[in-house]
């Protein structure tokens, strides 16, 4: 398949860097070119910094460049993290080797191998999770991590927010945000962990399960009341209800005048896959494909493996859905549908507060966009 | 600090050309990520621009094969699927991977075509920064004109199309060319098409949008016989400097036009008056030179104080275009000192 006409999704470098620069007191360095960079600090908002190789480092060793820019920052940073783009890793150099002779133990420095040609986003992102120190410490058995959070993800703000609460609400102390900027490589974290995005699990800690849609949510707040039982089933007892209350008054009222939509989503498929969960519970939604973004997992609803435009665009034409949930590639490629943001990139809006896609106010604020952007669209046609 | 400037690598340079070609088909021969980095990148700005077609962007989408056998057979087989979509034009992009691995992408670019497929070397740290991909790209693409019949009319050459005001300066320039009644005859790059693109030689004047287009500025007055100004008209005084350069160069009577100019300085001038003597200073970390000259004219004019503790007012660079440029700023710097 040699045509990829607007690959829609990230590579694995920019997913290391998003997970990396994720962490306090790290410096993150990208081994490669200025372009390598670009788009992780633009998209990212957090420093980076860049060896910016140039045809006279890969002519004579790119060691000279790696060293001057790890020299120039190592005194703000207890960690540094190389990320290694493609060309470094094509000339084979071992880069590896170079730091420990420059280095030796004075400075730690670690390596991540994640060209862009060999993996997309959530493989390098998971692999530079892998390799962070991140203890986990017997004496945090009272605290939950929070973990799928990326600088990359419109929704990480609201996630983090969200989830913090209902744990707090289930009796639980919010352990280490994994990885949203408060927690240094060495930070303790909880032996327990909820997620917030199924397809960034980082394996750290016993799960609790997602907070991504009713369903998931529901288990896991199950598993969380049995752990922590001091909080008296508060959220499953009261909250959940009460929101599962809302969003069916809410469809019910909806579905007395219109048509449950035919959906299309497309995103992180195990994401989207809890989302159209959603749309089916509560509005009777028919889902006619999802486009997954990373290789599809084996999910309730059938899935395709979709990464460049041109094939968003043939899937939507074909399916003429009512409602698009995805990215503003997907509402750039078909306009006339009804269409809700829940996948990076959202561009030409301005997005100031932290909207949740996770937790009981995620899941509110999800059914609340779907409702509104479906009865817009009714009004419109 | 080898850590560089925000403005990306040659590729994204010679994208920010290539994606205003209309019916152009750009292929970037690399991995998919790096075509993904600027297809999201050039997607918001035309998100912004309100602009509903994406990029056309076509990737190799270049895997560890590639990189191991070479990547040549999949730019053929990929070069042959965009012509099949009979676009006016091809460029083709080389990547950093590309230009590692030793693909020789001229010489499949250079294969007779009825559809001209035009090679534009952007292997990422090996062509330089941002500024040479752009400059690369405009001079591949320049040698699509020929010297034709001069109009009274001027090319604008070089702007820069991911500014976030792209448009408005655009519409500040032809405002004041107007008002001399001077029209653009091409857009050299920016929301253009291959005929626009041809006909670039039948122009009086080039107007530069800014003296790092020099060079190239050069290169046409060479090839098409074309003579140059440096810069679209930035600040007060070199709005009115820009006026009377237009008329010398194109030997027309400007006068009128100018003294309308400067009637609208000092209204707008008027209607910033509660600006007046405050306490200033340049927000902008590092302003250019010339950006920071033009902060200071405006300082001058309205009495204010440059001094480290006064109200932050942004001076941005590339600075804002025209009077009407100016007033745009003049609004940002009145937020800034609550005036």
């Amino acid at each position: 398949m040699p045509e990829c006409a607007g690959p829609l999704w990230p590579c694995g470098l920019t997913g290391a860097a998003a997970c990396l620069s994720g962490f306090q007191e790290i410096g993150v360095v990208i081994h490669g070119s200025e372009g390598c960079y670009f788009y992780p600090v633009t998209t990212l908002h957090a420093p980076l910094f860049c060896t910016s190789l140039s045809d006279e480092d890969i002519i004579l060793g790119t060691d000279e460049a790696l060293f001057r820019t790890i020299d120039d920052i190592s005194k703000n940073y207890r960690d540094i993290f190389v990320i290694l783009s493609c060309v470094p890793s094509i000339i084979g150099e071992d880069v590896r080797a170079s730091l420990e002779a420059r280095y030796g133990d004075d400075l730690m420095v670690q390596v991540i191998d994640s060209p862009g040609f060999s993996g997309e986003y959530e493989k390098g992102y998971l692999s530079a999770l892998s390799a962070l120190t991140l203890p986990e410490s017997e004496a945090m058995q009272d605290h939950v991590n929070i973990d799928g959070l990326s600088l990359l993800d419109p929704f990480w703000r609201g996630n983090l927010q969200e989830i913090a609460r209902m744990l707090r609400l289930a009796g639980a102390c919010c352990g280490v945000p994994l990885c949203s900027g408060d927690a240094g490589n060495d930070t303790d974290i909880a032996p327990w962990t909820v997620h917030t995005n199924p397809d960034l699990i980082s394996g750290r800690g016993s799960s609790f399960g997602s907070m991504l849609g009713m369903e998931a949510m529901r288990e896991t707040v199950r598993a969380l009341e049995d752990r922590f039982p001091d909080s008296g089933g508060v959220l499953s007892g009261r909250h959940l209800p009460l929101a599962e209350e809302r969003i069916n008054a809410a469809c019910d009222k909806y579905l007395r005048r219109f048509e449950p939509p035919t959906v299309v989503l497309s995103g992180q498929d195990a994401s989207m896959q809890a989302v159209a969960g959603m749309l089916i519970e509560y509005l009777d939604a028919e889902i006619l494909d999802i486009a997954s973004r990373n290789v599809p997992v084996e999910g309730k609803y059938p899935s395709r493996w979709v990464r460049d435009y041109e094939g968003i665009r043939e899937m939507l034409e074909q399916q003429a859905p009512d409602l698009v949930l995805g990215s503003s590639f997907e509402q750039t490629a078909f306009p006339s549908a009804a269409f809700v943001g829940v996948t990076p990139p959202l561009r030409g809006q301005v997005r100031l507060h932290a909207r949740p896609l996770a937790g009981i106010e995620g899941a509110l604020a999800l059914m609340e966009s779907v409702l509104n952007a479906c009865i817009d669209h009714q009004k419109v046609s | 600090m080898p850590t560089p400037r925000d403005d990306g690598c040659t590729l994204t340079g010679a994208l920010s050309v290539t994606t205003e070609i209309r019916d152009c088909a750009t292929i970037i021969h690399g991995p998919a990520g790096c075509a993904h980095h600027n297809f999201s990148l050039l997607h918001a700005l035309h998100a912004a621009r309100d602009r509903v077609a994406p990029p056309a962007l076509i990737s190799t989408d270049m895997s560890e094969k590639e990189v191991i056998f070479g990547g040549e057979p999949l730019l053929e087989e990929t070069l042959l699927q965009a012509l099949s979509h009979h676009p006016e034009i091809v460029c083709v992009l080389s990547t950093c991977v590309a230009a590692t691995i030793g693909d020789d992408v001229e010489a499949i670019c250079h294969v007779p075509r009825t559809t001209p497929v035009l090679h534009i070397p952007t292997g990422g740290f090996l062509g330089g920064g941002f500024l040479s991909g752009h400059m690369e790209a405009l001079r591949a693409l320049s040698r699509l004109a020929a010297n034709g019949e001069k109009a009274l009319s001027v090319n604008l050459i070089g702007e820069k199309t991911l500014e976030y005001e792209v448009s408005e300066h655009f519409r500040e320039v032809s405002r004041i060319l107007q008002s001399m009644g001077v029209p653009v005859n091409a857009r050299f790059v920016c929301a253009t098409s291959v005929p626009e693109i041809r006909r670039l030689g039948n122009a009086s004047l080039n107007i530069l949008r800014d003296p790092s287009m020099v060079p190239l500025g050069r290169s046409l007055e060479d090839d098409l016989g074309i003579p140059f100004i440096e810069s679209f008209p930035l600040g007060i005084e070199g709005t009115l400097r820009f006026m009377e350069e237009v008329g010398e160069a194109l030997s027309i009577e400007t006068s009128h036009a100018i003294a309308n100019e400067e009637a609208l300085q000092h209204e707008m001038v008027r209607t910033f008056s509660s600006l007046k003597g405050k306490r200033v200073r340049f927000s902008t970390q590092y302003p250019a030179d010339g950006s920071s000259r033009l902060g200071y004219e405006l300082a001058d004019l309205f009495d204010l104080e440059v001094h480290e503790e006064g109200n932050p007012v942004p001076v941005p660079d590339p600075f804002p275009v025209g009077t009407n440029g100016i007033r745009r700023l003049l609004h940002r710097w009145k937020r800034g000192c609550h005036a």
